[in-house]
Parts: C-alpha cells; structure tokens; sequence
C-alpha cells in the first residue's frame, strides 16, 4: 500500500509539467523540450536568492517570475522568429534542444554542478493507517491539484482560455478572425514557465536538484501529454494517470529498475495503436475536433 | 606526439558516427534521439566477444556490424509508418531502452558474461582487449590511430558509394517528396530499411572502434545526452551530402575544445562551454543556415 501510495504520489507531482508541456505544444506545435532547462533554472533562483538573504515565500515568488520571464525570452528570441519564417515543428524542435543545453550549460557555469537542496532541515512525516506520507510529498499533491484547478478552471471559463483553445484548433481563423495570436503563443509560454517552475520547486525541496535533475520529469511529463492525447489539453492528466498506475505495477510487479523502460514502452505502444493518444477522436479531415 | 595520434583516433570514431548518422537525419529525413545506443550495442557486442569469447578485432568487430545492423529493424520498420515528433519519440523509447538494458543487465552474483550478467550492469566492462588483427598487435597510440583512421576510411567509402549509387537517389527523392518516389513504383520502405541498417551497422563499427581504444566501456556510452550531442554534431556540421557535412561536424566537435585550449580556459570548465558553444551553435544554425555549415539538406 505504501508503494502504491508513494508511486501514485510521485505520479501526480508531474502533472504541472505535462500541463507545461501541453500548453505549449497543443496551440503552437512547439515540442518545448527546453522545459527541462526552465525546470532546472527555477530552484537554482530560488535558491540563489535564499542565500543573498531573501525570506523563503519571496525567493520562491522570484523563482517563479524568473522561470515566466525566461519561458518568454524562448517565445521571443528562439520559437517566435522561427514561426515568423513558417518553419515546420522540427526546427522548433532542434531549436529548443539548442535553448535546452545551453540553459543548463549556464546553470553549471554559474552555479556549480553540485547537487543542492532548497529544504533547510529534515522534513516532517505524518502516518495515516500505516502509510507513512512527507511533507513534500503532501506539497506536491496540493500543488498538482491547485495547478490542475487553476488551469482547466482557466482554460474553461475564461476568455483567454477560450481563444487558447481556438488556438489549437485552427489558428490561421483565430487570427483572421482579428485576434492577437502572438500574444496569445506568449501566454501560453507565460503560463507554462509557471507550472514547470511551481513543480520543479516543489521537487527540489523535497529531493533536492541539480542542473540535470529537469530532462527526466519533463520527459515523463512530455510522455503522458502524449499518451494522453497530442490534441487535447485534458490529455496530460489522464496519460499522467496511466503513466501512475504502470509505474506502481512496474515497481510491485518486477523492479524499480524498470519502471522508465515500462513508461516509455508503454508510449510506443500508445504510438503504435492510438498515434494522436487516447483522448484524440478522428475527424473527417483526419485532424483532431 | 601521443596527444595528435589520440586526436587523431578521435575524430575518426566522431566522424564515424557523423557519417552514420547523416544517412538517417540527411537522406531517409529523420531525426533520430537513439544513435548513441547503436554505438553502445557496437562497443559491448565488441567487448563481449573479445573478452568472452575471446575473438580477435575483426571477427569481433564484424559481429558488433551486424548486431548493431540488425537492431536497426526495431527503427526501420516503424519508420515505414511515422515521422516529425513521432519518429524521434519511438528513437526515444529506443533509446531509454537500451540505456536501460545495458544499466540493469548485471548481477554480483553471476560471472560476466553470463546471462544473468551480460554487460556487468552499471559498473560496465574494464579490461576490453587492445586490438590484433592478423596477428599484429596494435598495442601503440600510433598503430591504434592509424587503426581507426582505416576503419574510417573504409565507412566513408562506404557512404560514398552508397550515396552515390541509386538507392542515394532513391533515399534523396524519397524524403523530399515521398508520394511521388512511391508513385514511380519505388520501394521505399525497403531503401529506407537498407540505409537504417548501414548507418547503425557503421555506428556499431565506430562501438568497436572506441572500446578496443579505450578499453573500457559503461553504460554512459548509451545515455541520452550522447545521443544529443551526437545529433547536434550533425545539425551543426551539416546533413544531406555524402561526407562534407559529417567530416565538418566531426570536426567542429573536436575543435571547440582545442581553441579552448588555445584561450587557456581552465579544464574543468571546458568541457561545459563546449557544450555551451554547442547550444548557441544550434540555435544559431537552425535559425540562420539551417542546413548547417557544409550541408545540403534544409531542415526547415
């Protein structure tokens, strides 16, 4: 029960990250694999700015603007001339593998590649019928839940969620239409360099960070928006579920050792018998609705 | 003297592994994230059958060819049916399995070799023998560079007369405009699959090459970010042309860390800020020439 509980927990705290990821690659077609150097940089912020002295809530408020900022520097200098140029998602792609290494290229250079820790002392933990639970791990649920909230409530009832959504559905109409589309693709980015950081802080404080701890979360993120439907902001919390389940079988079942295997077969799979993911229906015209 | 002939010896094993990877990213069109794997299966098929079998470097250096050739299939066939993001999620799958794989495979208990402790898991396999062919010993740096320079040489004649032939053509025609080259009653699929199997067959040769160098391999040979940068050589060096792009990538690979040298930059740092230059070159490539600096293909 404990393992089903941890894997489980484990699995939610990377559903900010595959919303990050979905909310860019859904309405503009960018694979943002930098992702992972915005989930790098925030606790490095963070952490920098606890040394210089600033209270902790202040620090993470700066690591968390500090992440948006540099999610809209890769719109504005590195995805937005590229989609000005037409060029196809590929180049995106590359483009962002390029952002990718040299953020955490930076991060080493600036702060070292010692592994570190934002958490001062050892965390508490609280046991409810035999189930031992962390307080970061507690963290991470209620951050996975308020993002969830908060971004499906956005993309729901608000306007900019709407037009976002029109985005991903035809954004050659969205912007014949008068609408602003490259604002738009900015808040995506915006929104998306502050789930990615919520998340990022909320793991290094519980289990600490490096400049390479990003690639491998952010690529669990990018498999369940995947798995669970390239086409659908709705996709990434079903896939993370999925992603959850196969994690705490691979881990009963066989070995920890495996899970990440398990994980990315299960994708191939996915790609094998649903390719646009599961929560994508086919159109007449072969695209998404 | 011993440093140029270990360059030496280095820049053949990149351009190896340049040249094989531009077949699948300059002429089937593909960008792959799994090239490194290829590599590792080559270098540990090699290991294995020297240390274990105790094969020489030819017999050795074959069956690490044909593994890594015919483990191209688990990339060729789904290549029939997918590209863009989807190609290079499956060489992802690839990839993160083979890393795996390699990682795991090994238990304290049982002997190496054994099936129970086929690569020796995470702590890899020391000890790989120096090459002998023919009965002569390579036992050298000099020997060993020369070595690795005809194996080169052999792969880049290779890609030369490949590219050269029809199925060239083909692999050319069928990227830019894959419907038509179908239409003419072309087998794509089948051109595609022969181009896979000899870019990773070289792969694996460029495996060999480096383990019988080295003489030590470990599953960091198989990570990720190898495969990432082994992609970035490319991109940077250039794809889409027989051997211009690939020795240009290669050699871009090996001389960012010789000027930084020049500039006196401080070892431990060094080896970021190539990897730095390596990012901005990529983003500054695909911005500006995105058919890289001596390449003909567009990656638009």
């Amino acid at each position: 029960m404990q393992i089903l509980v941890n894997g489980l927990l484990g699995a939610i705290g990377i559903v900010p990250i595959a919303l990050a990821f979905a909310v860019v690659y859904v309405p503009t077609r960018v694979f943002h694999i930098a992702l992972a150097g915005i989930y790098a940089f925030a606790p490095y912020t963070a952490w920098a700015l606890m040394k210089a002295g600033a209270p902790v809530p202040l620090a993470l408020a700066g690591a968390i603007i500090g992440a948006v900022v540099l999610s809209l520097l890769l719109e504005i200098c590195n995805h937005g001339p590229l989609e000005k140029k037409a060029r196809q998602p590929l180049a995106h792609f590359i483009a962002s593998m390029g952002a990718y290494i040299l953020i955490v290229q930076v991060i080493v250079l600036g702060w070292g590649p010692d592994p570190q820790t934002l958490r001062p002392a050892a965390q508490t933990t609280f046991i409810w019928a035999n189930l031992v639970i962390t307080t970061g791990q507690i963290a991470a649920l209620m951050v996975a839940v308020v993002a969830a909230a908060c971004f499906y409530g956005w993309l729901a009832f608000t306007g900019s969620g709407l037009r976002l959504r029109a985005l991903a559905s035809n954004p050659a109409e969205l912007a014949l239409r008068g609408h602003n589309v490259r604002r738009l693709r900015l808040l995506a980015f915006g929104v998306s360099g502050a789930l990615c950081s919520g998340a990022a802080l909320v793991a290094s404080w519980d289990m600490g960070f490096d400049p390479h701890s990003g690639l491998s979360p952010v690529l669990l993120g990018i498999v369940a928006a995947i798995l669970g439907g390239r086409q659908s902001f709705w996709g990434p919390a079903l896939g993370m579920l999925v992603i959850g389940l196969a994690r705490v079988g691979v881990l009963v079942g066989v070995s920890a050792r495996w899970q990440d295997p398990a994980v990315f077969l299960l994708l191939a799979l996915g790609l094998y018998c649903r390719p646009n993911g599961i929560l994508t229906t086919a159109t007449r015209d072969g695209g998404a609705p | 003297m011993s440093y140029a002939f270990h360059l030496l010896a280095a820049f053949s094993i990149a351009a190896m592994l340049a040249m094989s990877i531009n077949l699948i990213v300059g002429y089937c069109g593909r960008v792959t994230l799994a090239h490194a794997s290829f590599m590792a299966i080559g270098a540990y098929t090699y290991a294995l059958a020297s240390l274990t079998l105790g094969w020489s470097f030819g017999p050795a250096t074959v069956s690490a060819i044909a593994t890594s050739a015919i483990a191209s299939l688990f990339l060729s066939l789904p290549a029939r049916r997918f590209k863009g993001d989807q190609f290079f999620l499956l060489t992802l799958v690839f990839q993160v399995v083979v890393f795996n794989l390699v990682r795991n495979w090994g238990s304290p208990d049982a002997p190496f070799g054994s099936i129970e402790n086929l690569t020796n898991g995470p702590y890899g396999i020391a000890g790989v023998p120096r090459p002998q062919l023919l009965g002569v010993m390579f036992s050298t740096d000099w020997s060993r560079a020369i070595l690795a320079l005809s194996v080169a040489t052999g792969c880049a004649t290779l890609c030369w007369v490949v590219l050269s032939a029809p199925l060239g053509r083909l692999l050319k025609a069928a990227r830019d405009d894959e419907l038509a080259a179908r239409s003419l009653g072309k087998d794509v699929d089948g051109a595609r699959a022969r181009a896979f199997a000899i870019s990773c067959g070289i792969a694996g040769a460029a495996g060999a090459v480096y383990a019988s160098h080295v003489t030590y391999v470990d599953p960091s040979l198989a990570s990720l970010d190898e495969s990432v940068l082994l992609l970035c050589t490319i991109l940077i060096g250039g794809s889409g042309n027989r051997l211009a792009g690939s020795l240009a990538g290669a050699m871009t690979w090996l001389a960012i860390p010789e000027l930084l040298r020049l500039f006196r930059v401080p070892g431990a740092d060094a080896s970021n800020i190539r990897l730095l230059l390596f990012g901005v070159l990529l983003m500054v490539i695909i911005h500006l020439r995105p058919q890289g600096i001596a390449g003909a293909y567009r990656i638009e």
